[in-house]
């Protein structure tokens, strides 16, 4: 499962579409603020329901922002699901946003946007095995 | 030709005259040596004469007496008279236990006090009250350490009562013991030196701050342009893969997200021209009228949020201001009180207006959204910040308002509660 959580509706709805076809699209679920997603991952860690094992995450985001979305993640999730990894989208050009993003120990990796098409699938592919 | 016994008498006149002659210059070396001493002594009016008696004191416990006689230590006590009275700067000797024992003439010419009221500590009034505390501090730790110490204070110039800036600079003076017997003090007139250097470094915090201010201008720019342009790339690069039906869909979010970027563009350019801009500030603008004016342009928004707007005129305030900038200033605050309006009641908008000392005060308070301080205080004033995805615009208001009011050394200050409302504080520094 991949959360992909981004205030660009209009991006989620892009990649909504681009994977409605590949058989994916039950594991596909886009937030457009980190509120709701906590709000859907505490629920999950409290149903016992797993993991997604991807998240995708934009940074600048209004409201809650993609740093203390990290911070309230490794704070409460972290350490249950290890496992899971943060992927950065990243439109910042500043090499130090991303290298305070890479800092924390769920971040995985950061992905300049736009994330491409086949790289999701694959990646939905993964986390499907 | 004379005879012998002759030549001998006048060998002895001649040697009597040479002791007369020389008991005579004896004696006149005598009488100067007396009248130097008078002069050092009897010169000065009676109140000063103590005080060059205090130099003499402090100089002869100075001197080493098996190197210098009295003539030696008079020597001495004279150059340095001459040249503690003939400096530029205000020069004074105090006792270990700081209390003061001479002050050259500069002293009492720059301070106007007399040496009766120096030696009761009034000197303290010539210091300017907000350095005082500071500069004792120093004095006295420098006293219990017993190391030289150079402090920056105000002085007070009798001739015209203004305070200016002084390097103070004391040295311990020590007998061949090692002891401290005196500090003498220097006090040199620095003040055009350090007001350059005041504004010099008001210059560097300003240039700092623009600094920091364009990195972020940079970093939000790029960022809030690449948004559009990334989302475009993401359409263009799967166009190809969507069926017809998603192609329509698609359609729609191509020319929003062209929208949004010649918008962001065109909120660049309104930036860029706020920084360039040449002011020409006008008087009299009635700040209740310039209010009413834009309250009626906003009429429409104002009646769909359901808002009262009340303004409230403490003191009739009219300014010396920018136009255009008083008119961006006021029509930002009343519209983001519309759009971050609370969904669940009409909007209540009151503006109070007040003339204060230094500013007109503009207080724009409202029972909209709220802010949450703790998390968005720093982001606010960036520009492209906003604070919810719930409203449509840049994120430039906030940052467009307090652009044009530090450019003249206004202010904004916000209080909010989240779901609560918000205070914004415009202080409105008038052109001069």
């Amino acid at each position: 499962m991949i959360f992909m959580i981004d205030d660009d509706d209009d991006a989620l709805e892009i990649y909504s579409m681009l994977i409605e076809k590949s058989g994916h699209a039950d594991n596909f679920i886009t937030f457009n603020n980190g509120t709701d997603a906590l709000d859907t991952l505490e629920k999950m860690h409290i149903d016992g329901q797993g993991f997604p094992q991807y998240i995708l995450l934009d940074l600048n985001m209004p409201g809650l922002g993609g740093v203390e979305f990290v911070e309230k993640y490794e704070e409460r999730y972290h350490g249950h699901y290890p496992q899971t990894e943060i992927l950065i989208l990243t439109s910042s050009v500043r090499e130090k946003d991303n290298e305070k993003a890479l800092s924390y120990s769920s971040v995985s990796h950061f992905i300049s946007k736009p994330l491409p098409k086949d790289k999701l699938i694959e990646m939905l592919s993964e986390s499907a095995s | 030709m004379a005879d012998s016994s002759f030549f001998h008498r006048q060998a002895i006149a001649h040697t009597e005259a040479k002791e007369k002659l020389r008991a005579k210059v004896d004696s006149l070396r005598q009488e100067l040596f007396e009248a130097e001493k008078a002069w050092l002594n009897l010169e000065k009016e009676p109140q000063e004469t103590t005080h060059i008696k205090d130099s003499e004191a402090v100089l002869a416990s100075h001197h080493n007496p098996h190197k210098l006689g009295e003539e030696g230590e008079m020597k001495d006590m004279r150059e340095f008279k001459f040249l503690a009275e003939n400096m530029a700067q205000l020069v004074w000797i105090v006792r270990t236990d700081g209390e003061p024992e001479y002050f050259n003439k500069r002293f009492f010419e720059y301070t106007g006090y007399s040496l009766q009221a120096l030696k009761q500590q009034q000197w303290r009034q010539a210091v300017h009250p907000e350095d005082l505390d500071r500069s004792l501090d120093i004095w006295k730790n420098a006293l219990k350490s017993e190391i030289l110490c150079e402090i920056e204070y105000r002085l007070k110039r009798a001739a015209d009562q203004t305070y200016r800036w002084h390097l103070v600079r004391s040295v311990p003076m020590k007998n061949d013991a090692g002891q401290v017997i005196h500090w003498i003090s220097s006090a040199t007139d620095i003040h055009e030196r350090k007001i350059q250097t005041e504004q010099i470094e008001k210059k560097n915090h300003q240039l700092n701050r623009i600094n920091q201010y364009l990195d972020d201008f940079v970093h939000a720019t790029t960022h809030d342009l690449r948004v559009p342009v990334t989302r475009l790339q993401l359409m263009v690069d799967t166009f190809q893969e969507l069926s017809s039906e998603q192609r329509e869909k698609l359609l729609p979010k191509i020319v929003r997200s062209v929208y949004h970027l010649d918008s962001t563009l065109k909120g660049l350019i309104q930036v860029i021209d706020l920084q360039s801009y040449e002011e020409k500030a006008e008087p009299n603008i009635s700040l209740k009228q310039t209010i009413g004016y834009l309250l009626e342009q906003r009429q429409d928004a104002i009646r769909e949020a359901g808002a009262t707007v009340n303004v409230h005129e403490k003191n009739a305030c009219d300014v010396h201001y920018v136009k255009s900038y008083l008119y961006t200033i006021i029509d930002h605050m009343i519209s983001n009180a519309i759009k971050y309006r609370h969904t669940e009641r009409d909007l209540q908008l009151d503006i109070h207006i007040e003339k204060t000392d230094d500013y007109c005060l503009l207080i724009f308070e409202d029972n909209g959204i709220g802010i949450n301080l703790s998390k968005y205080q720093k982001q606010l004033f960036l520009p492209f910040r906003r604070i919810s995805n719930r409203v449509e615009g840049l994120g430039l208001g906030l940052y467009v308002t307090q652009t044009i009011l530090e450019k003249n050394g206004g202010r904004i200050e916000v209080n909010s509660q989240p779901d609560k409302g918000s205070v914004f504080k415009i202080f409105l520094k008038e052109y001069c």
